[in-house]
């Protein structure tokens, strides 16, 4: 067995941002995990663009890392076949300071940049970028607030 | 090193189709489950197995196996 590479250097910090799980409707999938594991509504509902999505953050006992549920927003939907096939647990988003810098590093050590760089709708004045390696799991980068908070601003308040 | 073949080999690896053909027209819209997920596999594996890295548009336009032909030999210096 290989010895773990302990002294090999990381690409970025693996701080977990966020936990995307893809649903087919917000409301009762909020119920469910209001009910199971005490999370609740973290602001509104809000449409996100690039996802193609409705989306709704939900806070548990570990605040730092809310929940974010998923839903298409109609049948063209990039999410509608992942839906199809049954949803759940659709993206691990990271915080980054670099998102750029970061991109590139992942995009050389074998991931695909699926997006780019853009504004987020649910993290006003952030940006958000999605990459994809081999495992098929999609992940989000999300920048860092200037005040280096990690969790998301209120999606209810305006742009 | 015949880019028709070596793409053969990665479509049964990641399709899990040992007896899988495929022709430079073969498309998306021939092969079930050729989906976004499965794009990324074929396009990291193939930058993998022919030592090239293809940019972002072209990580989504490629729809054919002769798309990833015509890259793999634009790279190579082939095309």
């Amino acid at each position: 067995m290989a010895a773990f590479p302990r002294n090999k250097p990381r690409l970025m910090k693996s701080t977990l941002h966020h936990i995307g799980i893809l649903v087919r409707d917000i409301d009762e999938a909020l119920g469910e995990y209001e009910s199971r594991f005490g999370y609740r509504a973290l602001g509104g509902t809000i449409h996100d663009p690039v996802q193609t999505a409705y989306i709704q953050f939900l806070e548990g006992a570990t605040p730092e890392v809310p929940i974010e549920l998923v839903v298409p927003d109609g049948p063209d939907s990039k999410l509608s076949g992942a839906l199809k096939k049954g949803g759940g647990l659709n993206h691990l988003a990271y915080a980054t300071d670099a998102i750029e810098k970061d991109c590139r590093n992942l995009r050389a050590a074998g991931m695909c940049v699926l997006q780019s760089p853009v504004t987020a709708r649910a993290f006003p004045g952030r940006r958000i970028a999605w990459l994809m390696g081999r495992d098929g799991i999609p992940v989000e980068l999300v920048e860092q607030s200037l005040e280096g908070r990690l969790c998301h601003s209120d999606p209810t308040s305006p742009d | 090193m015949d880019p028709l073949f070596v793409l053969q080999k990665i479509f049964r690896e990641v399709f899990d189709e040992d007896d899988m053909v495929v022709t430079p027209q073969t498309s998306r819209d021939d092969v079930e489950g050729w989906d976004s997920v499965a794009q990324v596999k074929l396009v990291l594996t193939v930058e993998t197995e022919f030592n090239l890295q293809f940019n972002e548009d072209e990580v989504s336009s490629m729809r054919t196996v002769g798309d990833f032909i015509k890259a793999i030999q634009f790279y190579k210096g082939n095309g």
